[in-house]
């Protein structure tokens, strides 16, 4: 009767520990929308990535016709941003097994990566000899090819760019305030040009600096942006109102920001470098801090964080800087002890 | 006659078990009191001594006592226009109070951090001008009741990079240097007496012999300028060693920690900040 007792009072006490478990693990961020003036009244698939400090915890979930849901794939991150960790394991392993095979040491992580249709592109902290190419159709790892000239030294491989037939990539050299820009054959994956100039100390990141579709570049600096421009290989200096922060390109336009306590101040730039708009827009809470931003659409994404506010930790704006209106804000609260760290 | 029942096993177990029990909860209290040390002086109105145009040595007694910030960091912010507002700024961040929590990095070490009053947590506080060939190092991380710490060595000052070996199982790596902001207790070390092109030397060599090997907790010191496995404190310890011949272990042991690197009299601190003043660890 006894051990009849103990037996059921354990399954009911694990029958209760299950629910417990699955009600945490199945608990989604709590969500407000504070502005929504989209035509279509609900945002388009977004992935959102929550991580804690050490980026081994991570949770993914989708926005969906104004809805979360969890993503079940666990992501991990890289350098640059988070990836399902089976296919960061993948690439990584492709690497590390080429690496072996020629003697060299493997890595621990890849810092950016590319990819798109045909190939994937690894890149690691160094020079031109830690990236790779995986093609995808043949599964085959190539390293690059290159004259020993070629190789400008170490970088932080930011962005990566198809033109044509060549890829750009743009790199920040490591200790010191300069970049490189490097053109590869997509077929050969031959360096055919090389381009090396001193940068802004303001443009240290990713985000300080970007490549537009017709592989220029513009880099953060006080008062404007600097411009290498892909078709003369020229460098030149666009002045703006205001020390931009951050930079973003996508196919038509680049914008500028830069964040004031209340304000979002941008210039919008068309593909001719000309500056078309300068302008403000609100923040979503004074002090809100960027994590997080891109153009799509001709719309700019942005990730806020805010530690101010007493319930919402981080917001999720679209502007339409065509018509410089506030269009979108997503408020997130704080979720269990993770950060949400990325959106795409 | 009395005679002395021996205890059972029964009894012997629980007695043993209760003793490891205690002994294991007295080692995590001790842990966790010594997380985060508070300024010992009261927090003092700084704008006076900062109006000066120069300090003596009082003055940089004052400030590092206020601020965590030692003299050659504070002669670095003074040649920017918005200096007081800096130093009252790192002020503010060095009397905050704070709210511990830690949590697993893997089965048996834990790792500090500060909650916000949100429950999440956060970067607490400023690193002040670093440079190449530096040292940071917290004894925010412990392992079943032992505070080891951790250290790691700017690489990338332009960029902020450190090199760090974390724990087993990985592979050393570059890291953003704004991840030790949200560590709770900091401390940043400057070797003495050297050059700039010396302090290059350590981290050149750093990145070429110590970048993507092994973690070793056991690894010894005496692997050779070529070394395969390293951990936190060694990789500090091998980049000097075996550059410029400078021994950073304060007691000159098999085995190298964050606390001998931090009481090696060879460095000078330059910013702290959950330390004591007083005690180097």
């Amino acid at each position: 009767m006894k051990t009849k007792s103990f037996w059921i009072g354990s399954l009911c006490f694990l029958i209760l520990i299950g629910i417990f478990v699955y009600l945490q693990l199945t608990k989604l961020p709590t969500s407000t929308v504070l502005v929504n003036n989209l035509s279509c009244h609900v945002l388009n698939q977004l992935s959102l990535i929550y991580s804690d400090i050490s980026l081994k915890t991570t949770r993914a979930f989708q926005y969906k016709a104004n809805k979360l849901q969890p993503i079940t794939t666990r992501y991990t991150s890289y350098g640059e941003g988070f990836l399902p960790w089976h296919t960061q394991k993948y690439y990584l392993n492709k690497v590390n097994t080429y690496r072996q095979n020629e003697g060299l040491v493997p890595f621990q992580n890849f810092y950016n990566y590319y990819e798109d249709k045909d190939i994937v592109i690894l890149c690691f902290i160094g020079g031109l000899e830690n990236i790779y190419v995986l093609n995808k159709q043949t599964q085959e790892l190539s390293p690059l090819n290159y004259i020993a000239e070629d190789n400008l030294g170490t970088m932080y491989v930011f962005h990566i760019k198809r033109l044509n037939d060549s890829y750009i990539l743009l790199g920040g050299e490591a200790n010191a305030y300069a970049s490189m820009i490097y053109e590869m054959d997509a077929t050969s994956l031959t360096i055919r040009n090389k381009m090396y100039f001193k940068t802004s100390t303001l443009a240290i990141s990713k985000q300080n600096c970007t490549l537009t579709a017709e592989g220029d570049a513009y880099f953060v600096q006080e008062k404007g942006l600097l411009l290498f421009c892909q078709k003369n290989k020229q460098l030149d200096e666009i002045p703006l109102s205001f020390s931009p922060q951050f930079v973003f390109s996508q196919e038509n336009s680049t914008v500028a920001i830069a964040f004031t306590r209340d304000t979002l101040n941008y210039s919008l730039l068309d593909k001719a470098h000309e500056v078309i708009r300068t302008d403000k827009l609100p923040l979503p809470h004074p002090h809100s801090e960027l994590l997080r931003g891109f153009l799509r659409n001709d719309k700019l994404y942005i990730l806020y964080y805010n530690s101010y506010h007493p319930f919402y930790s981080n917001y999720i704006c679209i502007y339409n800087l065509q018509t410089n209106t506030f269009d979108y804000c997503l408020a997130l609260e704080a979720y269990k002890n993770l950060a949400l760290l990325d959106i795409y | 006659m009395l005679r002395i029942k021996q205890p059972s096993l029964k009894y012997k177990v629980y007695f043993y078990f209760l003793f490891f029990l205690s002994l294991y909860m007295l080692c995590i209290f001790g842990v966790r009191k010594s997380g985060y040390t508070v300024p010992h002086a009261m927090r003092q109105d700084l704008l006076t001594v900062l109006s000066n145009q120069t300090f003596n040595e009082a003055d940089y007694a004052l400030i590092y006592e206020q601020t965590g910030l030692a003299a050659p960091i504070v002669n670095e912010l003074k040649k920017h226009s918005a200096f007081e507002q800096k130093l009252l700024e790192f002020q503010e961040n060095f009397f905050k109070k704070v709210k511990l929590a830690d949590r697993p990095l893997n089965l048996v070490t834990k790792e500090d951090y500060l909650l916000n009053e949100k429950g999440l947590a956060y970067a607490h506080f400023e690193i002040a001008p670093y440079k190449n060939g530096d040292i940071f190092l917290t004894k925010s991380t412990h392992t079943l009741g032992w505070r080891h710490g951790h250290c790691g060595l700017v690489v990338d000052e332009k960029r902020g990079k450190t090199l760090e070996a974390f724990s087993p199982g990985t592979i050393s790596s570059e890291n953003d240097a704004n991840r030790w902001r949200y560590y709770p207790t900091f401390k940043m070390l400057r070797v003495i007496n050297i050059t700039s092109e010396q302090k290059q030397e350590v981290v050149n060599y750093a990145l070429t012999h110590l970048n993507g090997i092994p973690y070793g907790i056991l690894a010894s010191k005496e692997q050779g300028q070529t070394p395969q496995k390293t951990h936190c404190s060694l990789l500090i310890w091998q980049s000097f060693y075996y550059t410029l011949g400078i021994d950073l272990d304060s007691n000159k042991g098999y085995f190298v920690s964050p606390e001998n690197i931090a009481k090696s009299s060879l460095l000078e601190t330059l910013q702290f900040i959950g330390f004591s003043a007083k005690k180097e660890w």
